[in-house]
């Protein structure tokens, strides 16, 4: 008990600037968890919350009980699990690259212009795309695939060209945040390892592979587990506007938050919204504790908590 | 770990203090008799009203316009001057915006919020009912002021239109309801192609609705003859949202997963799918027969811009809509160009559905504290010319001026594009036929007339009235949504050509029935006969 008053003392001002964030957290992000009780309720308004009646497990029935269930679990799941490696990947190519930038100026303008995508809205995001796939307009039926004797697609009623097209803008969307996570990761090491290695005569490939790599592992964790941790959730925007809503491709472009929306717009059922968030989040909890379990068994300095 | 688990349980106790307010409610005591209102002295079963302690009751409706909040604020005082005078009702007005209505007001309903009158989406009602957030308003239909809404509607049959399984939630707006259309076209080209005299086009009054019609497989010939003079133009434009109704005739039951079809008898109550009748093949193969031939937009199957933006762009001839009279002047304006219109329809008289009436019906929260005081100003909106002029238009002589011709338009020095208050939104809640015409420079003060002789073409079909209740279906519905999303786009603008009607058909009817469509339509079917049986 002493140590902690004597703690208290010491790092107060850590403390305190740690309350605003813990009680936003608190408010926002744990009080309301008690609400996750109406996904198992047949919500009525007079009832209450805790007064409607338990309906068991049927709210849950339209996420695993219908033809739909198994692919929108299989896109969201296997989107998810491609954009990250793929946006891990590329984020730290670029980073290397772009902290070896020789010309310091450029450097600053490499690094606004690689985020610049991930602050556009997916609407816009979308456009982007449809100026490109656009059946009467696009760049690609009219001037690209003509070009190359290719014949026209039809882009936005086949499914099968939607998972390249999906994992491209992500990428070129998603790159720039992780890029520049690593950056500041890789400003962090200490250059004295890097003259070191230098004198010793070791190439930059070397370099990279004996500091730079394993100076990033613990960056490289901690954003994977994140990610993991929503792997059930998916990027509204670009399952949503991107594909422009086209019915055609819904094989693989539909996933469990779309499926979500549109589904239950039109019905307004808060049980089965619950549901899904629900299900969504405990998925989500259980993936982490199973991957930082994992991370933890491999090497533990390593492992989140 | 012990300081953990006291902690957890802190966060739990104190989340369900904080949530605990919600349950309570205002549960309706069982006697319903109406309001009585005496010597500027209301009484209801629920307490007593004088102009100094008046009812305060929150109205909300859906501003789709912006509008100036002082002068909303002026008009609010305005109304409660006359309000509480007359009704001892002081209003609040609660705007919401429209993309805003349906999660906002479900959060309202949902978290007990104050709330009195509120415009209820007709496939909401359902949902909205069976959590307990709508009060029934049965009982008060049987009143004094319900006979005012009754007298305003027209009939009884139309007021008890927003019924589901017996819960009246709502009252229909009254608009020009019946499904009637047809294209609307660039008169330009209708000029140079010799179609205006062929169709006597640029007869007075095209727009309004003589009792003849043309059919869809006519029209082709139009498309035709714009395909061969500008072969650049797009012919038609349609794009991605459900345009079946202009082609056919079916009662779609809310939800279009087991329809009526209304083709051959109009008093037909059998429940089928509507992805195997003729009708629908018949159209989606019209429609893919056109879409080879160039005369449909490319890019329907996705396209959102909208008919206005596409007209505006030069490179579109016309679009499909509905078409009511007065409808050329909105057009002209809209598209930014002199338009021509033309009805088309699959039969010569419109019909009428409970989907068309029951657009947007008024209703009363079952948080109100007092729903017989909601009740009277529902009432007062389909019944009292001053309410909803004031409502509508604002305070006249400063938000608005009568003109000599018995219509209404902005004051001086105020129009479309800087007044300060118009909710212009009449058709949308309440009886906008008591008030003043609005002059745009196109309607006169007999508009509501037309209106209303628009609607008398209309045909009242047998499920006239019926209102699908699908919340015990919920699973099914969403899986079904999903089906018809995957495939609609592309039969319903006919995007992957005639050769493939057939196959996307049965792919469509597959993935229904697979998902659930058989039961939803015994299902329906049964509660349509049920209520076929109180009729």
């Amino acid at each position: 008990m002493n140590t902690t008053v004597s703690k208290l003392k010491r790092y107060w001002p850590l403390y305190a600037m740690f309350l605003p964030g813990g009680l936003y957290l608190l408010i926002n992000n744990y009080i309301p968890m008690a609400g996750i009780i109406v996904a198992f309720k047949q919500y009525n308004v007079r009832n209450g919350l805790f007064g409607s009646a338990w309906i068991g497990l049927k709210n849950f029935k339209f996420l695993f009980a219908t033809p739909d269930a198994f692919v929108i679990t299989r896109n969201t799941i296997l989107y998810n699990f491609v954009f990250i490696i793929l946006n891990t990947l590329f984020g730290i190519i670029f980073a290397i690259f772009i902290c070896d930038a020789v010309n310091k100026k450029l450097k600053k303008t490499y690094q606004s212009a690689i985020l610049f995508p991930y602050l556009m809205s997916a609407v816009i995001l979308g456009y982007i795309v449809f100026a490109f796939c656009s059946q009467s307009n696009g760049i690609l039926n009219s001037t690209i695939l003509p070009a190359l004797g290719i014949d026209p697609v039809n882009w936005y009623s086949d499914p099968n060209v939607w998972p390249f097209i999906l994992i491209f803008t992500n990428t070129w969307k998603g790159v720039g945040y992780g890029c520049l996570i690593y950056i500041s990761a890789i400003n962090g090491i200490d250059p004295s390892l890097y003259e070191a290695a230098s004198l010793d005569g070791a190439t930059k490939w070397q370099q990279i592979k004996a500091i730079t790599l394993p100076s990033l592992i613990p960056t490289i964790i901690t954003l994977t587990l994140m990610s993991i941790g929503r792997i059930f959730y998916s990027d509204f925007g670009l399952f949503y506007q991107v594909p422009r809503n086209s019915g055609a491709v819904y094989a693989t472009t539909n996933v469990i938050d779309t499926y979500v929306y549109r589904g239950l717009m039109e019905q307004s059922n808060i049980g089965m919204s619950a549901a899904a968030g629900f299900y969504q989040s405990v998925v989500g909890f259980a993936l982490v504790i199973i991957a930082n379990w994992v991370v933890r068994k491999v090497s533990e300095e390593n492992a989140l908590f | 770990m012990k300081r953990k688990l006291v902690s957890v349980l802190l966060v739990a106790s104190m989340a369900a203090s904080a949530l605990v307010g919600c349950g309570s409610s205002s549960s309706g005591g069982g006697q319903t008799t109406g309001a009585v209102s005496a010597d500027g002295v209301t009484t209801t079963s629920y307490g007593e009203y004088t102009k100094d302690d008046p009812y305060h009751l929150v109205f909300e409706y859906i501003e789709f316009y912006e509008q100036d909040d002082a002068a909303r604020t002026a008009v609010q005082d305005a109304l409660n001057d006359y309000m509480i005078e007359n009704y001892q009702i002081e209003v609040e007005f609660l705007p919401v915006s429209y993309a805003d209505y349906q999660t906002t007001t479900q959060l309202m309903l949902s978290g007990g919020d104050e709330l009195d009158v509120i415009p209820i989406f007709y496939s909401y009602a359902p949902s909205w009912v069976n959590m307990g957030g709508i009060y029934d308003m049965t009982e008060l239909l049987n009143t004094d002021d319900g006979a005012k809404i009754i007298e305003a509607l027209g009939s009884e049959e139309t007021a008890k239109v927003g019924s589901v399984n017996g819960v009246l939630f709502g009252f229909p707006a009254n608009k020009e309801s019946v499904e009637l259309g047809g294209l609307c076209m660039r008169a330009d080209i209708c000029d140079e192609l010799g179609l205006t005299e062929k169709y006597n086009l640029d007869a007075e009054n095209s727009d309004t609705y003589t009792g003849k019609s043309i059919r869809w497989d006519e029209a082709e010939e139009i498309f035709a003859a714009v395909k061969e003079a500008y072969p650049n133009m797009y012919p038609l434009y349609l794009y991605n949202s459900s345009q079946y109704n202009r082609f056919t005739e079916f009662d779609t039951l809310v939800d279009s997963f087991g329809v009526i079809d209304l083709s051959e008898d109009r008093e037909n109550t059998t429940v089928v799918n509507m992805f195997e009748t003729e009708q629908y093949k018949e159209y989606v193969t019209m429609i893919a027969d056109w879409y080879d031939k160039g005369y449909i937009y490319p890019d329907a199957a996705t396209d959102t811009q909208g008919t206005a933006t596409m007209m505006k762009a030069g490179n579109t001839f016309s679009y499909a809509t509905a078409i009511k009279p007065g409808f050329l002047a909105e057009a002209n304006s809209a598209n930014g160009c002199e338009c021509y219109c033309l009805y088309i329809n699959p039969s010569d008289d419109g019909y009428l559905s409970t989907t068309n009436i029951s657009f947007f019906d008024t209703g009363i929260a079952n948080n109100s504290k007092d729903p017989e005081m909601a009740f009277k100003f529902i009432s007062a909106l389909y019944s009292d010319p001053t309410v909803y002029n004031l409502w509508q238009y604002g305070i006249e002589g400063v938000n608005y001026q009568v003109l000599d011709d018995g219509t209404a338009y902005f004051v001086d020095g105020e129009d479309g594009s800087n007044y300060a208050y118009h909710q212009n939104s009449g058709w949308c809640l309440g009886n906008q036929f008591q008030s003043y015409v609005w002059n745009d420079g196109t309607k006169t003060a007999d508009y509501w007339d037309l209106l209303k002789s628009h609607n008398d073409w209309a045909y009242y079909p047998a499920t006239y009235g019926f209102m699908w209740d699908s919340s015990d279906y919920s699973t099914e519905v969403t899986a079904l949504t999903n089906a018809y999303e995957t495939y609609r786009a592309t039969l319903e603008t006919g995007s992957e050509g005639s050769a493939k009607v057939q196959e996307t058909l049965d792919a469509l009817n597959e993935a229904l029935y697979a998902a659930g469509l058989e039961d939803v339509m015994a299902a329906k079917q049964e509660q349509l006969d049920e209520w076929l049986a109180t009729q």
